[in-house]
């Protein structure tokens, strides 16, 4: 039994429960003035220390940290935000075709009010390519919008040589680092970077709190009207207990945790390699986030590997976790340049500091009788392994060039 | 500080333990998120709708009607931005009253700019929008008509049935804000003839960040938050699974306790207002006699600063507020109470007392007890009270 799909959300911790439920019970004032009631004062304090925490994970300034409901929200104001508040200066946006549904759908949003946004091609591992960046930069660009790393295939993105380029133009840059926060060091003194989105769901904090990190001088507009909460960038009731959950779970996150992480990945890299064939990696193999394992495993449908080690206890994902109910392929293998009946049998798996190699040693037990099973079973196999000479071509290394 | 008095639940709300601890497994044992394939989605898909039909009953409406969202100014936002923007085609005029909550007016404010017309009816004395007053208002192009249930700071009832009813006669949809009034006057969308309305979850109890709009059938709105497509497209992000079974939870204590709630409220604040009334010379009311929330006292003392009323209730260890939370921090005085005829120096001297689920009888004996002493301090301190 293990949980291994914690690039789409994760256990919260207990130390931030703790941490959490005197501001529900207790300190449940708002943010007002100091000089407010006893509970206003200790709700202030409570959030004002959250966002201290959250700054210096980021090498921030506290005063740059706006808090949001999550990373769908961070998306959607850091987009809509700075391209509103810049149209005067133009109306161009570079992203890629890669990017979560938030990025996506803000831009496609933006492109129907007339704004226009052009897509970097991505090369088989996911990166995309710097010179092409360049080449589309023009006078009327405003944002460029690129994520740190793909959650679906982990691929890390240049972005320190993303961020140089954008500076070098005058143009905004933001990245979505809803997986890559606290997993792969980000310091905003040395990435000139603008915007930041991430959130604590994937880093055992709370659901339903996330931040922007906003850049002096960076000129963005709020998308929601009402007070004047969050330097007016972000109206609402402060959801205190979520801040004070959020820095919580980025104070216990220790140094050593992404190499923890990156061993439990190794360590089942090398199990996949020795018991199980047919299957490639996806993303790439060392610019990656060190949690995050990823393959298509040829000729199976990754739903049904899903459902099989659902039953002996495994939680894994397949696609993105935002699209897998939807039953489409997946944006992301198919920008890689994988074909759909290739990209159907992706799977992912996610680690956290809870997961353990012995649970890798069940899982990979399961996974690679499942996958036998199925492979007997698959229409798919039937015409490729067993040919009408009726011999067994099981282990045959067949069209090794589709890949 | 022990012993601390809270009088402040308008402004805030503990979460009831009873709601924390039905949060608690869906933090640390059940956390995936709905949209994976998995059991443990599944587990969050089922939480997730079962905490819909929850809220749905609670006010009367389809669980397809309900949107959950980051909080009330998020639904608030998406109703009314979302219907003006989505319906744009058939009008460009929206009604507001002038006692709204500051991110309605500021709501409007950001229609205008977008070329939206945007009228504010006013209220009488009490803070209660009249008929009459509405209907000179409406034109061909009215859309939307947006009514607070509730006023978050005087507490005056509005007669939502009838303001609801005005606007479907005329075809024209109604939104109203309800989050002073939910968990105090039992809410039905259907006979209220309400169309949108914006509810939060601390208002009931429940935990902040999670709110709902509530979207009957036929009423269409355009998303705010766009993304990975949650809540049938219209409010993508990660669904905040433990803060929704939070709120389902909230909605589901009140339903069955409501009534003793009010009742136990009621007489509280009925003891307020005769106390403080009889007691306190130069002391008035704020807001209507009989159609407030029974949480609600609100006060204004002739020559007493809310701001000091403030400090010294705090220096007894009593929270209590000025007026209405978001604009406290402005230190502009109190739009609503502008709105009700006061004058600016008439709207700085109130003082807002509101009763919740833990009050306490003793918490009522503590502030009848130190309020004639706190307002006969300041008054004597007053370059300009010169009472009797």
């Amino acid at each position: 039994m293990a949980y291994f799909d914690n690039a789409n959300s994760s256990q919260v911790d207990e130390r931030v429960i703790e941490a959490m439920l005197p501001y529900f019970r207790e300190s449940y004032g708002t943010a007002g003035l100091e000089l407010g009631h006893s509970k206003d004062v200790a709700a202030l304090t409570g959030l004002e220390n959250a966002r201290k925490v959250i700054a210096e994970s980021l090498n921030a300034d506290p005063r740059t940290i706006v808090f949001t409901s999550g990373v769908t929200e961070s998306n959607n104001l850091a987009i809509r935000g700075t391209v509103i508040a810049n149209k005067d200066r133009g109306r161009h946006i570079i992203t890629t075709p890669i990017e979560t549904q938030s990025v996506l759908k803000s831009c496609e949003r933006l492109k129907n009010a007339g704004y226009e946004v052009s897509f970097l091609d991505v090369d088989e591992y996911g990166l995309i390519d710097l010179d092409q960046l360049e080449s589309l930069i023009r006078d009327d660009t405003i944002l460029i919008s690129i994520q740190h790393a793909n959650g679906e295939i982990g691929t890390i993105q240049p972005v320190e040589k993303i961020a140089e380029i954008a500076q070098e133009h005058g143009i905004i840059f933001h990245m979505d680092a809803s997986q890559s926060y606290m997993r792969v060091k980000i310091d905003v003194e040395e990435l000139p970077v603008n915007l930041i989105s991430f959130d604590a769901h994937r880093i055992h904090g709370p659901k339903g709190i996330g931040a922007l990190y906003i850049r002096r001088k960076t000129k963005i507009k709020r998308i929601l009207e009402g007070g004047d909460e969050e330097r007016r960038l972000r109206p609402g009731i402060e959801n205190i207990p979520g801040a004070v959950g959020f820095a919580k779970a980025v104070e216990i996150c220790q140094p050593d945790e992404p190499e923890y992480l990156l061993s439990l990945r190794k360590y089942l890299e090398k199990k996949i390699s020795e018991r199980l064939d047919n299957y490639q990696i996806t993303g790439h193999p060392e610019k990656r986030l060190p949690h995050l394992f990823s393959m298509v495993v040829k000729h199976i449908e990754g739903e049904s590997i899903l459902v099989h080690l659902d039953m002996m206890g495994y939680a894994i994902s397949t696609g993105s976790a935002c699209s897998s109910k939807t039953l489409k392929g997946s944006h992301v293998l198919h920008a890689i340049g994988l074909p759909p009946e290739i990209s159907h049998g992706s799977v992912r798996v996610s680690f956290s500091r809870f997961n353990t190699t012995e649970e890798i040693d069940g899982f990979v037990e399961e996974l690679v009788s499942t996958v036998e099973r199925l492979r007997e079973f698959s229409p798919l196999t039937r015409g490729v392994y067993f040919a009408d000479d009726g011999v067994d071509h099981h282990h045959d290394d067949l069209q090794e060039d589709e890949w | 500080m022990s012993n601390t008095v809270y009088l402040d639940y308008h402004t805030a709300k503990p979460v009831d333990p009873r709601v924390l601890d039905e949060m608690m497994p869906w933090f640390t044992e059940r956390f995936a998120n709905p949209s994976s394939l998995h059991r443990d989605g599944d587990l969050a898909t089922e939480a997730l709708e079962a905490s819909r039909e929850k809220v749905a009953q609670f006010v009367n409406a389809d669980n397809d009607e309900i949107i959950f969202t980051s909080g009330a100014t998020e639904s608030i936002n998406l109703a009314i931005i979302g219907y003006m923007m989505k319906n744009r085609k058939r009008g460009n005029h929206l009604i507001i009253s002038e006692v709204e909550h500051i991110s309605i007016h500021n709501i409007a404010k950001y229609l205008e700019r977008l070329g939206f017309n945007v009228s504010k009816v006013p209220v009488d004395q009490y803070g209660r929008v009249k008929l009459s007053k509405l209907e000179r208002r409406v034109t061909d192009k009215t859309i939307l008509i947006s009514i607070q249930y509730a006023n978050n700071e005087i507490g005056t009832v509005q007669n939502i049935q009838e303001i609801g009813e005005f606007a479907n006669e005329r075809g024209i949809a109604f939104h109203t804000d309800a989050v002073a009034a939910e968990g105090l006057v039992p809410i039905n969308v259907e006979r209220d003839n309400i169309n949108l309305m914006s509810i939060s979850s601390n208002d009931i109890y429940g935990p902040r960040g999670v709110g709902a709009l509530v979207m009957r059938k036929r009423y269409r709105v355009n998303p705010v938050m766009i993304g990975g497509g949650q809540e049938r497209g219209l409010r993508s992000g990660s669904e905040d699974i433990p803060g929704i079974v939070g709120m389902a939870k909230a909605a589901e204590i009140m339903q069955s306790e409501m009534d003793d709630e009010v009742r136990r409220f009621k007489a509280w604040r009925d003891r307020l207002i005769r106390e403080v009334l009889s007691i306190i010379p130069d002391a008035h009311l704020n807001g209507h006699p009989t159609d407030r929330l029974a949480s609600n006292a609100h006060f204004r003392f002739e020559g007493v600063e809310g701001e000091a009323l403030l400090l010294s209730f705090k220096d007894k260890g009593i929270s209590v507020s000025t007026g209405s939370a978001c604009s406290s921090k402005t230190l502009e005085p109190s739009h609503t109470l502008i709105s009700t005829g006061l004058l600016h120096e008439e709207a700085h001297d109130s003082l807002q007392l509101t009763i919740g689920r833990f009050t306490k009888n003793e918490d009522i004996d503590t502030v009848l007890k130190a309020l004639p002493e706190i307002v006969g301090k300041l008054r004597e301190m007053s370059p300009i009270y010169k009472g009797r």
